[in-house]
């Protein structure tokens, strides 16, 4: 009896959400099933609330563990072997971080079947393109480092000019004695004093090439990875 | 394993296929991308170098100045010093000589001491001389070294400007007749090779130069040592005759 009842409600509530796809208001409905008011009502109610609240309903989680036990591991009748692994790690606590891991895993390798190829094409042209860029910049640097070099080479350009010489001796008015060997050896030092003054005129030679460096770095001015 | 072998090596094929294809076009465009980057750019990369060559011949030229009044200021110098040098020497011995004349009693010692005062005199005189015309010898050689080798770097520095002109011109024209761009380069930078090692090349020689200044330097440096040394034995004897006058 309860069976024939159960039967009668699911082909009532089939025909009531029929008519309400077809678009008939609530009170028609109620019209075309007088006897079943009661029950209606609780369809109605429960249409409603799916409708407003659907996205906030969550199933108890012990109801849905037992639900998703009962499901087959695979749409087929034979679960993946790959897998089954699992079953021997299920329960086991230290496992289930594991399994999450192997899961993130194969989930990559799945994607990495379609990624790959357009990485590596990717990864390709990114070569190419670097390498025609550093081979410029690196050229560049080149420059820059010989560029750099090269005008620490200027830099060093300014070689000291030769000073004015201090060391160039100046006379003194020695004591006139009337002894003739303090008077010679007085005018003999003279001639070694003047003799300094022929040697600060030979030091002028080195002016010579204090040029050297400026004429070298001139020929420099062209570095030969510039270009 | 297998699998992972499979797709392994199925995707290297089918990466170097994807390569296969894609390195001319790529090869091409960077060919055809460098030609017109580089001839459009020319005056903007040659534009170091010649910026490069002006400042350095400009400095080049300030350090030419700087010796010049180096040598100038050194010079002068030497020369108003030498000047008061002997100025004083010669008070010097003017007092040396009225001692030696207060100490001279007889007339052959009298005498001895005016002998004594002209050879000095004369010792100094020859002495001076020989360091003047040794240190103006150097001076004129220094001066001619100075000049010819700066003609010479003068021929050497335009000699490279007219090359690196030329190289740019050459390289100017081929961009206009459509020469690649490789090959422009390359040329450039072998015409300026040459010109740099010619300059090289130039430079080594007019290092050289200073020769003729060692030669006359060395020649005037025995000249004066000789006056030194004939002085010295001038005056050695001047004083032992003297000495030999004043004892009697």
């Amino acid at each position: 009896m309860n069976d024939h009842n159960d039967k009668k409600i699911d082909e009532i509530v089939e025909r009531v959400l029929q008519y309400t796809d077809d678009g008939k208001s609530s009170a028609e409905i109620f019209a075309l099933f007088p006897d079943y008011r009661e029950e209606l009502r609780e369809i109605f109610f429960a249409v409603e609330f799916v409708k407003k609240e659907g996205g906030k309903i969550y199933p108890d989680k012990e109801i849905f563990r037992q639900v998703m036990s009962k499901i087959p591991t695979s749409v087929t009748n034979q679960s993946n072997p790959r897998y089954s692994f699992m079953k021997e790690a299920q329960g086991r606590s230290s496992w289930s971080k594991i399994n999450n891991l192997t899961k993130t895993l194969n989930s990559m390798t799945i994607n990495w079947k379609i990624i790959a190829p357009f990485g590596a094409v990717a990864v390709v042209a990114l070569v190419l393109v670097g390498v025609s860029q550093f081979g410029t910049n690196s050229q560049q640097a080149k420059i820059a480092e010989n560029g750099q070099v090269q005008e620490q080479s200027t830099a060093g350009d300014n070689q000291a000019p030769i000073a004015v010489s201090q060391d160039l001796p100046v006379a003194k008015q020695e004591p006139a004695t009337g002894d003739v060997n303090e008077t010679v050896n007085a005018i003999l030092a003279d001639a070694s004093a003047e003799g300094t003054y022929f040697a600060d005129a030979i030091k002028d030679g080195e002016l010579i090439t204090a040029d050297s460096q400026s004429i070298n770095n001139f020929g420099q001015s062209y570095y030969e990875n510039e270009f | 394993m297998k699998t992972n072998f499979k797709r392994v090596f199925t995707g290297l094929v089918g990466l170097a296929f994807v390569l296969s294809l894609i390195s001319p076009v790529v090869s091409f465009a960077q060919t055809n991308r460098l030609n017109t980057a580089f001839c459009s750019r020319i005056d903007q990369i040659i534009a170091p170098i010649e910026q490069r060559m002006t400042d350095r011949e400009a400095k080049l030229e300030a350090k030419r100045q700087e010796i010049n009044a180096n040598l100038d200021k050194r010079r002068a110098d030497r020369i108003g010093r030498l000047s008061d040098y002997r100025n004083t020497r010669d008070d010097n011995r003017e007092a040396q000589y009225i001692k030696l004349e207060a100490k001279a009693t007889t007339d052959a010692q009298k005498q001895a001491v005016a002998s004594f005062k002209t050879t000095v005199e004369t010792a100094v005189a020859t002495r001076r001389t020989a360091l003047d015309s040794a240190i103006s010898a150097v001076k004129q050689s220094v001066n001619q070294s100075i000049e010819t080798r700066r003609t010479a770097v003068t021929t050497a520095t335009s000699e490279f400007k007219n090359a690196k002109s030329t190289a740019i011109a050459k390289a100017k024209a081929d961009c206009s007749a459509g020469v690649d761009a490789k090959t422009i380069r390359e040329t450039f930078r072998a015409s300026m090779k040459a010109a740099q090692d010619k300059f090289k090349s130039d430079y080594q020689a007019i290092e050289k130069l200073r020769g003729s200044f060692e030669s006359v330097r060395d020649t005037r440096k025995q000249a004066v040592e000789k006056a030194l040394a004939d002085f010295k034995t001038t005056m050695e004897k001047a004083g032992s005759d003297l000495k030999a006058a004043l004892q009697q």
